[in-house]
């Protein structure tokens, strides 16, 4: 029943939000990319190896978020060595050299 | 059919109020800067957001050769649908909002990190380099921003017991707020909060004077109001979220007297209100007397500042549960 209400509720809100963008005017042109006066060409930017780690880090917390939530009825020891260690991992993040990360 | 109603004033509330905080807030950053602000439209510019909304959405779109258009104009339309979506979960006068099942502290949370996600799609498909540098510096910010709110949330989860919104105000209903046992959590949240929304100091992503206007650089036209839409929408939802979980928001003091239904909901609605303008004017003055983070010193502020804040809150929170 909660399911179904949830998906008649995001169809109406797509809906509603549909509505205001058709509303909205319809010309469309495509041009040059903004240059800012110097000619620029449309590239990816490249990610840096240390936010791998970051990105790892973000999992492992992830993680810890969606155990305390289901274990937040009995919050165990296993629950707080968890977070012990990957608060210990916050100190093992590798040093970024001088200059590396000048945008 | 009561139900759908509900929901579309629902809508329509979230609309008035994302706007109507765009107003406040464009006023109170002009105050403290010694200007005036807004002050054409409406009394005292109170309709400038609308009046600004309504002229980008009749404005041409221009999108440079070689953009995903598609990926761009789906990324503003489910971005402003999602989040009218989660404010759905919001009670503005009682402890009932349209929407509320359990895990909805959990489902807010993922759809947020969702929304961040479409702008980062979006700074990708648009060929642009101001964009794609807009879009890597989100990136790089979510990673920062995420983790202190995602703990701020699991804090109040462990001592409330409950991952539903609703749990946590009838916790707060009996007479304290969540924020006298967890104000590290409430500072991690409020930092978290403004990096989510983009604003000073954490407005890395759209720096004008660096990268033009980071990933909205090349958005135009009733995208770009659609994306504005956006983040007016969640300065609401981060505003009113927050008023809800640390300050009790319509349930703190709750009225409840028997017989006098109007006058109760009245007064858990402008409690609610005030919170949340509280919470938006602590953004707008954080905003106003700081200067910008490179993006790098945001990382290391969040990694090394916040984070460890956040958790000690939910260790000491943990550790007297289990006592």
């Amino acid at each position: 029943m909660i399911i179904i209400e949830l998906l008649v509720s995001l169809f109406i809100v797509y809906l509603v939000v549909l509505i205001i963008y058709l509303l909205g005017s319809k010309k469309r042109k495509y041009g040059d990319t903004y240059h800012c006066g110097e000619r620029l060409i449309g590239n990816k930017v490249k990610y840096k190896v240390p936010w791998i780690y970051f990105a790892s880090l973000l999992i492992a917390f992830d993680a810890a978020i969606v155990l305390i939530a289901i274990t937040s009825l009995s919050l165990n020891i296993v629950t707080v060595i968890f977070l012990a260690l990957i608060t210990l991992s916050l100190f093992f993040i590798p040093k970024e050299k001088e200059g590396e990360n000048d945008d | 059919m009561i139900k759908i109603a509900m929901i579309l004033i629902w809508i329509l509330l979230s609309f008035i109020f994302a706007l109507f905080y765009e107003w406040f807030d464009r006023k109170v950053y002009a105050h403290f800067q010694n200007r005036v602000g807004p002050q054409m439209a409406g009394y005292k510019g109170i309709l400038q957001p609308l009046a600004d909304f309504i002229k980008l959405l009749n404005k041409q779109s221009i999108f440079p050769k070689g953009s995903n258009t598609f990926l761009i104009n789906f990324s503003a339309i489910s971005s402003v649908a999602l989040m009218f979506f989660i404010l759905l979960f919001i009670p503005l006068y009682n402890l009932n909002a349209p929407l509320s099942l359990s895990g909805d502290l959990i489902l807010l949370f993922g759809i947020g990190v969702f929304i961040d996600l479409l702008i980062i799609i979006t700074g990708y498909s648009v060929a642009c380099p101001y964009s794609n540098e807009g879009a890597a510096r989100k990136a790089e910010m979510i990673i920062s921003f995420e983790i202190p709110f995602g703990i701020s949330i699991a804090t109040i989860i462990a001592i409330s017991k409950s991952i539903t919104i609703k749990d946590s105000l009838l916790f707060q209903s009996l007479g304290i707020p969540l924020i006298i046992f967890m104000p590290l959590s409430f500072i991690a949240y409020i930092f978290s909060s403004i990096a989510k929304i983009e604003k000073a100091p954490f407005d890395a992503p759209i720096a004008e004077s660096e990268i033009v206007a980071g990933w909205t650089t090349e958005i135009s036209g009733r995208t770009l109001a659609l994306f504005r839409l956006s983040f007016d929408l969640d300065m609401y939802f981060v505003a009113s979220f927050g008023a809800i979980l640390f300050l009790g928001g319509p349930a703190l003091p709750y009225f409840n007297y028997p017989g006098l239904l109007f006058l109760n909901q009245t007064l858990n609605f402008v409690m609610f209100f005030i919170k949340t303008s509280l919470i938006v004017f602590l953004i707008t003055m954080i905003r106003s007397i700081t200067a910008r983070y490179r993006i790098d010193q945001v990382i290391n502020y969040f990694w090394k500042v916040i984070i460890p804040l956040a958790m000690l809150n939910l260790i000491i929170i943990i550790i007297f549960g289990m006592g």
